[in-house]
Protein backbone atom coordinates (compact mmCIF):
# COMPACT_ATOMS: atom_id res chain seq x y z
CA UNK A 1 0.00 0.00 0.00
CA UNK A 2 2.81 2.51 0.85
CA UNK A 3 4.45 1.65 -2.41
CA UNK A 4 1.85 2.56 -4.35
CA UNK A 5 0.93 5.83 -2.55
CA UNK A 6 4.45 6.87 -2.80
CA UNK A 7 4.40 6.16 -6.91
CA UNK A 8 1.06 7.52 -6.95
CA UNK A 9 2.40 11.20 -5.29
CA UNK A 10 5.61 10.72 -7.70
CA UNK A 11 3.82 11.15 -11.01
CA UNK A 12 1.72 13.74 -9.37
CA UNK A 13 4.50 15.75 -8.70
CA UNK A 14 5.92 14.91 -12.49
CA UNK A 15 2.87 16.34 -14.01
CA UNK A 16 2.81 19.49 -12.08
CA UNK A 17 4.34 22.16 -14.23
CA UNK A 18 7.56 23.52 -13.20
CA UNK A 19 6.53 26.13 -10.65
CA UNK A 20 3.63 26.80 -13.74
CA UNK A 21 5.35 28.80 -16.64
CA UNK A 22 3.32 31.25 -18.14
CA UNK A 23 2.63 33.00 -21.60
CA UNK A 24 0.83 36.37 -22.59
CA UNK A 25 -0.11 36.99 -25.70
CA UNK A 26 0.52 41.04 -27.57
CA UNK A 27 -2.13 42.79 -29.34
CA UNK A 28 0.34 42.41 -32.23
CA UNK A 29 0.00 38.72 -32.13
CA UNK A 30 3.60 38.53 -29.73
CA UNK A 31 4.09 35.62 -27.52
CA UNK A 32 6.21 36.09 -24.71
CA UNK A 33 6.41 32.86 -22.22
CA UNK A 34 8.55 32.44 -19.09
CA UNK A 35 9.73 29.48 -17.40
CA UNK A 36 8.70 29.75 -13.80
CA UNK A 37 5.82 32.76 -12.14
CA UNK A 38 6.64 31.63 -8.27
CA UNK A 39 10.88 31.70 -7.37
CA UNK A 40 13.36 32.65 -5.14
CA UNK A 41 14.87 35.68 -5.06
CA UNK A 42 17.93 35.39 -7.02
CA UNK A 43 16.53 33.03 -9.10
CA UNK A 44 16.85 32.27 -13.18
CA UNK A 45 14.07 32.29 -15.05
CA UNK A 46 14.01 31.82 -19.14
CA UNK A 47 11.95 34.09 -20.99
CA UNK A 48 11.13 33.70 -24.47
CA UNK A 49 10.01 35.63 -27.10
CA UNK A 50 8.39 34.59 -30.58
CA UNK A 51 6.87 36.89 -32.88
CA UNK A 52 7.85 40.16 -32.05
CA UNK A 53 8.08 43.02 -34.46
CA UNK A 54 11.50 42.83 -35.57
CA UNK A 55 11.86 46.52 -36.94
CA UNK A 56 10.67 47.92 -32.93
CA UNK A 57 13.67 47.18 -30.49
CA UNK A 58 12.42 46.31 -27.16
CA UNK A 59 13.93 46.33 -23.84
CA UNK A 60 13.39 42.79 -21.38
CA UNK A 61 13.25 43.71 -17.63
CA UNK A 62 12.47 42.35 -14.20
CA UNK A 63 10.12 45.23 -13.10
CA UNK A 64 7.94 46.93 -10.97
CA UNK A 65 4.52 46.95 -12.62
CA UNK A 66 3.66 50.36 -13.27
CA UNK A 67 -0.04 52.13 -12.68
CA UNK A 68 -1.89 51.30 -16.53
CA UNK A 69 -0.91 52.84 -19.47
CA UNK A 70 3.07 54.23 -17.88
CA UNK A 71 5.85 53.25 -18.85
CA UNK A 72 7.39 50.15 -16.61
CA UNK A 73 9.90 51.81 -14.33
CA UNK A 74 12.11 51.40 -11.93
CA UNK A 75 13.16 47.41 -13.50
CA UNK A 76 15.87 46.14 -12.33
CA UNK A 77 19.04 47.02 -14.08
CA UNK A 78 17.53 50.17 -14.93
CA UNK A 79 17.18 50.84 -18.84
CA UNK A 80 19.45 49.30 -20.14
CA UNK A 81 21.47 50.92 -23.15
CA UNK A 82 24.88 49.34 -22.24
CA UNK A 83 23.40 46.16 -24.05
CA UNK A 84 22.85 42.96 -22.21
CA UNK A 85 23.17 42.12 -18.11
CA UNK A 86 21.29 39.62 -16.25
CA UNK A 87 18.18 41.96 -15.23
CA UNK A 88 17.56 43.81 -18.53
CA UNK A 89 18.14 42.47 -22.03
CA UNK A 90 18.07 45.35 -25.15
CA UNK A 91 17.18 43.45 -27.91
CA UNK A 92 17.18 45.42 -31.48
CA UNK A 93 17.77 43.74 -35.05
CA UNK A 94 18.49 47.39 -36.07
CA UNK A 95 20.49 49.04 -33.13
CA UNK A 96 21.41 53.00 -33.69
CA UNK A 97 25.20 53.09 -34.78
CA UNK A 98 26.61 54.13 -31.22
CA UNK A 99 25.12 50.64 -30.36
CA UNK A 100 26.20 48.20 -32.56
CA UNK A 101 27.40 45.15 -30.36
CA UNK A 102 25.78 46.48 -27.42
CA UNK A 103 22.41 44.82 -28.62
CA UNK A 104 21.09 41.72 -29.39
CA UNK A 105 19.53 41.02 -33.01
CA UNK A 106 15.97 38.81 -32.81
CA UNK A 107 15.83 35.97 -34.46
CA UNK A 108 14.31 34.85 -37.69
CA UNK A 109 10.70 35.03 -36.91
CA UNK A 110 10.68 37.94 -34.42
CA UNK A 111 12.19 35.23 -31.98
CA UNK A 112 14.21 35.13 -28.74
CA UNK A 113 15.37 33.47 -25.29
CA UNK A 114 17.20 35.17 -22.45
CA UNK A 115 17.55 34.05 -19.10
CA UNK A 116 16.70 36.85 -16.62
CA UNK A 117 17.78 36.96 -12.94
CA UNK A 118 15.08 37.94 -10.60
CA UNK A 119 15.80 39.95 -7.67
CA UNK A 120 13.73 40.72 -4.26
CA UNK A 121 14.18 44.26 -4.61
CA UNK A 122 14.43 47.02 -7.18
CA UNK A 123 16.15 49.72 -6.20
CA UNK A 124 13.60 51.20 -3.03
CA UNK A 125 11.05 48.58 -3.91
CA UNK A 126 10.38 45.10 -2.18
CA UNK A 127 9.14 42.31 -5.01
CA UNK A 128 7.57 40.64 -1.93
CA UNK A 129 5.02 43.34 -0.95
CA UNK A 130 4.94 45.29 -4.92
CA UNK A 131 3.61 43.83 -7.89
CA UNK A 132 6.93 42.81 -10.39
CA UNK A 133 6.97 41.55 -13.36
CA UNK A 134 8.93 40.22 -16.16
CA UNK A 135 8.35 43.22 -18.90
CA UNK A 136 8.83 43.91 -22.20
CA UNK A 137 8.69 47.42 -23.64
CA UNK A 138 9.50 49.47 -26.79
CA UNK A 139 13.36 50.08 -26.15
CA UNK A 140 14.27 53.96 -25.58
CA UNK A 141 13.68 55.01 -29.36
CA UNK A 142 10.07 54.61 -28.68
CA UNK A 143 10.07 55.39 -24.87
CA UNK A 144 6.49 56.94 -25.63
CA UNK A 145 5.19 53.73 -27.05
CA UNK A 146 3.09 51.96 -25.17
CA UNK A 147 1.57 49.47 -27.66
CA UNK A 148 4.73 47.00 -26.69
CA UNK A 149 4.08 46.93 -23.20
CA UNK A 150 3.71 43.30 -21.91
CA UNK A 151 3.85 42.02 -18.38
CA UNK A 152 3.95 38.40 -16.86
CA UNK A 153 3.83 38.76 -13.18
CA UNK A 154 6.35 37.00 -10.69
CA UNK A 155 6.05 35.91 -7.66
CA UNK A 156 8.75 36.79 -5.35
CA UNK A 157 9.36 34.22 -2.42
CA UNK B 1 -15.74 75.20 -75.21
CA UNK B 2 -12.21 74.37 -77.20
CA UNK B 3 -10.93 76.94 -74.45
CA UNK B 4 -12.81 74.42 -71.58
CA UNK B 5 -11.50 71.84 -72.86
CA UNK B 6 -7.90 73.12 -72.92
CA UNK B 7 -8.41 74.30 -69.35
CA UNK B 8 -9.56 70.81 -68.10
CA UNK B 9 -6.72 69.30 -69.94
CA UNK B 10 -3.96 71.48 -67.97
CA UNK B 11 -5.30 70.76 -64.40
CA UNK B 12 -5.55 66.43 -65.36
CA UNK B 13 -1.83 66.78 -66.21
CA UNK B 14 -0.69 69.06 -63.75
CA UNK B 15 -2.81 67.19 -60.94
CA UNK B 16 -0.97 63.98 -59.91
CA UNK B 17 -2.09 60.84 -58.40
CA UNK B 18 -2.94 61.31 -54.69
CA UNK B 19 -3.25 59.26 -51.66
CA UNK B 20 -6.87 57.93 -51.43
CA UNK B 21 -7.28 58.38 -47.61
CA UNK B 22 -6.52 62.28 -47.96
CA UNK B 23 -9.40 64.64 -48.31
CA UNK B 24 -7.13 67.80 -49.49
CA UNK B 25 -7.24 68.10 -52.93
CA UNK B 26 -3.58 69.36 -54.31
CA UNK B 27 -3.45 70.72 -58.16
CA UNK B 28 -0.01 72.32 -58.62
CA UNK B 29 2.33 72.40 -61.26
CA UNK B 30 5.14 72.61 -63.14
CA UNK B 31 6.41 69.72 -61.59
CA UNK B 32 8.38 68.29 -64.10
CA UNK B 33 12.07 69.52 -65.75
CA UNK B 34 11.94 72.30 -63.21
CA UNK B 35 15.30 74.50 -62.97
CA UNK B 36 17.70 73.78 -60.12
CA UNK B 37 18.11 76.79 -58.65
CA UNK B 38 15.02 79.69 -58.47
CA UNK B 39 12.33 77.22 -59.38
CA UNK B 40 8.62 78.44 -58.81
CA UNK B 41 5.46 75.85 -58.25
CA UNK B 42 2.56 77.31 -58.35
CA UNK B 43 -0.12 75.41 -55.83
CA UNK B 44 -3.79 75.70 -54.76
CA UNK B 45 -5.39 73.41 -52.45
CA UNK B 46 -9.09 72.73 -52.12
CA UNK B 47 -11.26 70.42 -49.83
CA UNK B 48 -8.68 71.04 -46.57
CA UNK B 49 -9.84 69.56 -43.31
CA UNK B 50 -10.72 71.91 -40.77
CA UNK B 51 -9.19 69.71 -37.86
CA UNK B 52 -5.42 71.19 -38.51
CA UNK B 53 -3.46 73.11 -40.89
CA UNK B 54 -0.82 71.86 -43.22
CA UNK B 55 2.61 71.36 -44.25
CA UNK B 56 3.95 71.68 -47.40
CA UNK B 57 7.72 70.21 -47.74
CA UNK B 58 10.53 68.97 -50.32
CA UNK B 59 11.51 65.75 -49.30
CA UNK B 60 13.24 62.59 -50.48
CA UNK B 61 9.95 59.88 -50.97
CA UNK B 62 9.73 57.73 -48.07
CA UNK B 63 8.55 53.96 -47.98
CA UNK B 64 4.80 53.95 -48.13
CA UNK B 65 3.14 54.36 -44.74
CA UNK B 66 6.16 56.62 -42.77
CA UNK B 67 7.66 60.12 -43.31
CA UNK B 68 11.01 61.10 -44.78
CA UNK B 69 13.65 62.04 -42.63
CA UNK B 70 15.59 63.62 -45.10
CA UNK B 71 13.22 67.51 -45.99
CA UNK B 72 14.49 70.96 -47.36
CA UNK B 73 13.55 73.01 -43.90
CA UNK B 74 14.50 76.03 -45.89
CA UNK B 75 11.65 75.79 -48.33
CA UNK B 76 9.11 73.87 -46.04
CA UNK B 77 5.54 75.79 -45.93
CA UNK B 78 2.44 76.04 -43.22
CA UNK B 79 -0.93 76.55 -45.00
CA UNK B 80 -3.34 77.48 -42.24
CA UNK B 81 -5.55 79.86 -40.76
CA UNK B 82 -3.20 80.65 -37.76
CA UNK B 83 -1.27 83.64 -37.15
CA UNK B 84 2.04 83.31 -38.72
CA UNK B 85 1.32 80.76 -41.35
CA UNK B 86 2.99 80.92 -44.65
CA UNK B 87 -0.43 81.12 -46.89
CA UNK B 88 -4.05 80.48 -46.22
CA UNK B 89 -5.28 77.16 -47.58
CA UNK B 90 -7.30 79.10 -49.66
CA UNK B 91 -4.58 81.21 -51.22
CA UNK B 92 -2.79 80.96 -54.31
CA UNK B 93 0.77 79.33 -52.98
CA UNK B 94 4.12 79.78 -54.16
CA UNK B 95 6.16 77.13 -53.75
CA UNK B 96 10.07 77.13 -54.29
CA UNK B 97 11.71 73.69 -54.48
CA UNK B 98 15.42 73.13 -55.64
CA UNK B 99 17.66 71.09 -57.18
CA UNK B 100 19.82 69.82 -54.45
CA UNK B 101 19.48 70.57 -50.69
CA UNK B 102 21.01 69.63 -47.18
CA UNK B 103 19.10 67.43 -44.50
CA UNK B 104 21.45 67.45 -41.24
CA UNK B 105 24.68 66.28 -41.95
CA UNK B 106 22.98 64.40 -45.43
CA UNK B 107 23.37 66.26 -49.43
CA UNK B 108 20.39 65.96 -51.25
CA UNK B 109 20.65 66.11 -55.10
CA UNK B 110 17.28 65.90 -56.68
CA UNK B 111 18.33 64.47 -59.93
CA UNK B 112 19.93 61.56 -58.46
CA UNK B 113 17.20 60.88 -55.86
CA UNK B 114 13.77 60.69 -55.93
CA UNK B 115 12.37 64.23 -54.01
CA UNK B 116 8.82 65.78 -53.97
CA UNK B 117 6.49 67.73 -52.77
CA UNK B 118 5.33 66.35 -49.20
CA UNK B 119 2.41 67.93 -47.81
CA UNK B 120 1.05 66.54 -44.35
CA UNK B 121 -1.23 67.85 -41.52
CA UNK B 122 0.98 70.08 -39.38
CA UNK B 123 2.17 69.69 -35.95
CA UNK B 124 -1.52 70.61 -34.46
CA UNK B 125 -2.36 66.89 -35.51
CA UNK B 126 0.95 65.58 -35.73
CA UNK B 127 0.48 61.76 -35.51
CA UNK B 128 -2.24 61.75 -38.01
CA UNK B 129 -0.67 60.52 -41.26
CA UNK B 130 -4.10 60.77 -43.78
CA UNK B 131 -3.26 63.45 -45.43
CA UNK B 132 0.36 62.23 -46.16
CA UNK B 133 0.36 62.83 -49.91
CA UNK B 134 3.87 62.76 -51.95
CA UNK B 135 3.79 64.17 -55.58
CA UNK B 136 7.25 63.65 -57.61
CA UNK B 137 9.37 66.35 -58.54
CA UNK B 138 11.91 66.56 -61.46
CA UNK B 139 14.88 68.65 -61.97
CA UNK B 140 17.16 69.55 -64.72
CA UNK B 141 20.59 69.18 -64.20
CA UNK B 142 22.58 71.87 -62.38
CA UNK B 143 23.76 75.09 -64.80
CA UNK B 144 27.22 74.87 -65.08
CA UNK B 145 29.21 77.70 -63.36
CA UNK B 146 25.98 77.87 -60.66
CA UNK B 147 28.28 75.54 -58.50
CA UNK B 148 31.91 75.49 -58.43
CA UNK B 149 31.83 71.88 -58.00
CA UNK B 150 30.00 69.19 -59.59
CA UNK B 151 28.13 66.56 -57.71
CA UNK B 152 30.06 63.12 -57.20
CA UNK B 153 28.36 60.24 -59.27
CA UNK B 154 28.04 57.57 -57.06
CA UNK B 155 26.88 54.14 -58.67
CA UNK B 156 25.31 50.97 -56.73
CA UNK B 157 24.85 47.47 -56.39
CA UNK B 158 23.10 44.69 -54.63
CA UNK B 159 24.78 41.46 -54.87
CA UNK B 160 26.63 42.63 -57.39
CA UNK B 161 23.68 43.06 -59.71
CA UNK B 162 23.28 46.78 -60.43
CA UNK B 163 20.48 49.25 -58.85
CA UNK B 164 19.27 52.46 -59.37
CA UNK B 165 17.59 55.64 -57.47
CA UNK B 166 14.35 54.66 -59.62
CA UNK B 167 13.72 51.38 -59.56
CA UNK B 168 13.51 49.31 -56.47
CA UNK B 169 15.15 46.50 -55.91
CA UNK B 170 13.11 43.56 -54.87
CA UNK B 171 14.57 41.49 -51.25
CA UNK B 172 12.39 38.87 -49.37
CA UNK B 173 11.71 38.94 -45.72
CA UNK B 174 15.40 38.05 -43.94
CA UNK B 175 17.17 37.82 -47.53
CA UNK B 176 20.80 38.67 -46.58
CA UNK B 177 22.53 40.75 -49.53
CA UNK B 178 25.41 42.69 -49.39
CA UNK B 179 25.34 46.65 -50.98
CA UNK B 180 28.32 48.10 -52.43
CA UNK B 181 28.80 51.55 -53.97
CA UNK B 182 31.82 53.36 -55.67
CA UNK B 183 32.10 56.71 -56.36
CA UNK B 184 33.39 58.15 -59.47
CA UNK B 185 35.42 60.62 -58.06
CA UNK B 186 37.01 58.21 -55.03
CA UNK B 187 35.41 60.00 -52.15
CA UNK B 188 34.92 58.53 -48.96
CA UNK B 189 31.39 56.81 -48.82
CA UNK B 190 29.11 56.14 -45.89
CA UNK B 191 25.54 53.85 -45.86
CA UNK B 192 22.77 54.16 -43.93
CA UNK B 193 19.09 52.71 -43.37
CA UNK B 194 16.62 54.97 -43.62
CA UNK B 195 13.57 52.84 -42.55
CA UNK B 196 13.58 50.24 -39.57
CA UNK B 197 12.13 47.64 -41.80
CA UNK B 198 16.13 47.37 -43.31
CA UNK B 199 18.42 46.76 -40.99
CA UNK B 200 22.11 47.78 -41.51
CA UNK B 201 24.92 46.28 -40.58
CA UNK B 202 28.09 47.91 -42.71
CA UNK B 203 27.03 47.31 -45.95
CA UNK B 204 25.13 44.03 -45.04
CA UNK B 205 20.71 44.88 -45.50
CA UNK B 206 18.78 42.07 -43.34
CA UNK B 207 14.88 42.77 -44.24
CA UNK B 208 13.22 42.70 -41.38
CA UNK B 209 9.97 42.48 -43.16
CA UNK B 210 7.99 40.99 -45.95
CA UNK B 211 5.83 43.81 -46.92
CA UNK B 212 6.45 47.66 -47.88
CA UNK B 213 9.58 49.54 -48.48
CA UNK B 214 12.49 50.50 -47.28
CA UNK B 215 15.28 52.56 -48.34
CA UNK B 216 19.27 52.44 -48.04
CA UNK B 217 20.96 56.13 -48.42
CA UNK B 218 24.70 55.61 -49.40
CA UNK B 219 26.72 59.80 -49.30
CA UNK B 220 29.61 60.48 -51.04
CA UNK B 221 31.72 63.39 -49.02
CA UNK B 222 32.75 64.53 -52.22
CA UNK B 223 35.95 65.44 -52.42
CA UNK B 224 38.52 68.82 -53.80
CA UNK B 225 36.99 68.09 -57.07
CA UNK B 226 33.56 67.16 -56.38
CA UNK B 227 30.95 68.37 -54.12
CA UNK B 228 29.06 65.92 -51.63
CA UNK B 229 25.98 63.82 -52.45
CA UNK B 230 23.69 61.07 -51.18
CA UNK B 231 21.77 59.07 -53.44
CA UNK B 232 18.59 57.14 -52.05
CA UNK B 233 18.40 53.64 -52.89
CA UNK B 234 14.70 52.30 -52.69
CA UNK B 235 14.07 48.41 -51.64
CA UNK B 236 10.62 47.00 -52.09
CA UNK B 237 9.74 43.92 -49.68
CA UNK B 238 8.36 40.87 -50.19
CA UNK B 239 7.37 37.63 -48.11
CA UNK B 240 10.22 35.45 -47.40
CA UNK B 241 10.98 32.23 -48.41
CA UNK B 242 10.40 29.27 -45.78
CA UNK B 243 12.64 26.26 -45.99
CA UNK B 244 13.92 23.34 -43.47
CA UNK B 245 17.04 25.26 -43.39
CA UNK B 246 20.48 23.51 -44.16
CA UNK B 247 18.80 20.27 -43.85
CA UNK B 248 18.85 17.27 -46.77
CA UNK B 249 17.32 14.06 -46.43
CA UNK B 250 19.88 11.09 -48.10
CA UNK B 251 18.42 9.83 -51.15
CA UNK B 252 18.88 6.64 -50.01
CA UNK B 253 18.78 5.56 -45.98
CA UNK B 254 18.82 1.94 -44.37
CA UNK B 255 16.15 0.02 -43.87
CA UNK B 256 14.77 0.22 -40.82
CA UNK B 257 16.97 3.06 -39.52
CA UNK B 258 15.80 6.43 -38.07
CA UNK B 259 16.66 10.11 -38.65
CA UNK B 260 15.83 13.01 -37.23
CA UNK B 261 13.78 15.84 -39.53
CA UNK B 262 14.07 19.57 -38.18
CA UNK B 263 11.25 20.43 -35.97
CA UNK B 264 11.08 24.10 -37.23
CA UNK B 265 11.67 26.25 -40.66
CA UNK B 266 14.46 29.05 -41.00
CA UNK B 267 12.18 31.22 -39.17
CA UNK B 268 11.43 29.25 -36.31
CA UNK B 269 7.96 27.99 -37.54
CA UNK B 270 6.70 24.06 -35.93
CA UNK B 271 7.36 21.86 -38.85
CA UNK B 272 4.59 18.98 -40.29
CA UNK B 273 5.27 15.75 -41.50
CA UNK B 274 2.80 13.42 -43.07
CA UNK B 275 4.87 10.31 -44.44
CA UNK B 276 3.39 7.61 -47.32
CA UNK B 277 4.89 4.95 -48.60
CA UNK B 278 7.61 2.88 -46.70
CA UNK B 279 8.27 4.88 -44.22
CA UNK B 280 6.46 6.65 -41.03
CA UNK B 281 7.45 10.05 -39.01
CA UNK B 282 6.84 10.18 -35.26
CA UNK B 283 7.45 13.50 -33.53
CA UNK B 284 9.95 14.48 -36.42
CA UNK B 285 11.84 11.21 -36.39
CA UNK B 286 11.72 9.30 -39.78
CA UNK B 287 11.44 5.43 -39.55
CA UNK B 288 12.12 3.64 -42.92
CA UNK B 289 10.82 0.45 -44.37
CA UNK B 290 12.51 -1.08 -47.43
CA UNK B 291 10.75 0.43 -50.35
CA UNK B 292 9.66 4.10 -51.54
CA UNK B 293 9.13 6.69 -48.78
CA UNK B 294 7.78 10.25 -49.31
CA UNK B 295 7.14 13.14 -46.84
CA UNK B 296 4.98 16.19 -46.81
CA UNK B 297 6.58 18.83 -45.19
CA UNK B 298 4.52 21.63 -44.36
CA UNK B 299 4.42 25.11 -41.80
CA UNK B 300 2.01 28.13 -41.06
CA UNK B 301 2.26 31.48 -43.11
CA UNK B 302 3.40 34.56 -41.45
CA UNK B 303 1.21 37.65 -42.54
CA UNK B 304 3.96 40.08 -44.00
CA UNK B 305 7.08 38.25 -43.28
CA UNK B 306 6.81 34.58 -44.56
CA UNK B 307 5.04 32.32 -47.23
CA UNK B 308 3.78 28.75 -46.32
CA UNK B 309 6.30 25.55 -46.09
CA UNK B 310 4.98 22.78 -48.42
CA UNK B 311 8.09 20.81 -49.56
CA UNK B 312 8.35 17.17 -50.75
CA UNK B 313 11.02 15.04 -49.21
CA UNK B 314 11.83 11.91 -50.93
CA UNK B 315 14.24 8.69 -50.41
CA UNK B 316 14.51 5.25 -50.50
CA UNK B 317 15.62 1.86 -48.40
CA UNK B 318 16.93 -1.54 -50.13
Amino acid sequence: MRKIVALVAAITIASIPASSAASIKGSQGQLLTVSKTTVKSGSIVTVNGNYFDETVGIYLAFCVIPPKGKAPTPCGGGINKAGLGEASFWISSNPPPYAAGLTEGFLPGGRFTQKVKISKKIGKFDCTKVKCAITVRADHLRSNDRSSDLFIPITVK
Amino acid sequence: MKKLVLVALIASLMTPVSAQAAETKFVGGPLTNLDYQGATVNISLSNVPAKGGLYIQQCVEAPAGTRSALCNKAVELWISTARGASFLPTAAIVFKPTGSFVSGTTTVDCTVSKCGVFMRFDHTVAADLSEDQFFPLTFKAAVAGASTLTADEVTATINGVPITTRTPATLGYRQVVTVAAVSKAGAPLTYRSLAPACALSGQQITPLAGAGECAISVTSAGNATTAPVTVILPIRLTLGVQTLGSFALPESLKAYSKTTLPTATNFGEKVTYKAMGACSVVRSVLTMRRGKCEITATAKSRKALYEVLSTKLTTAAK
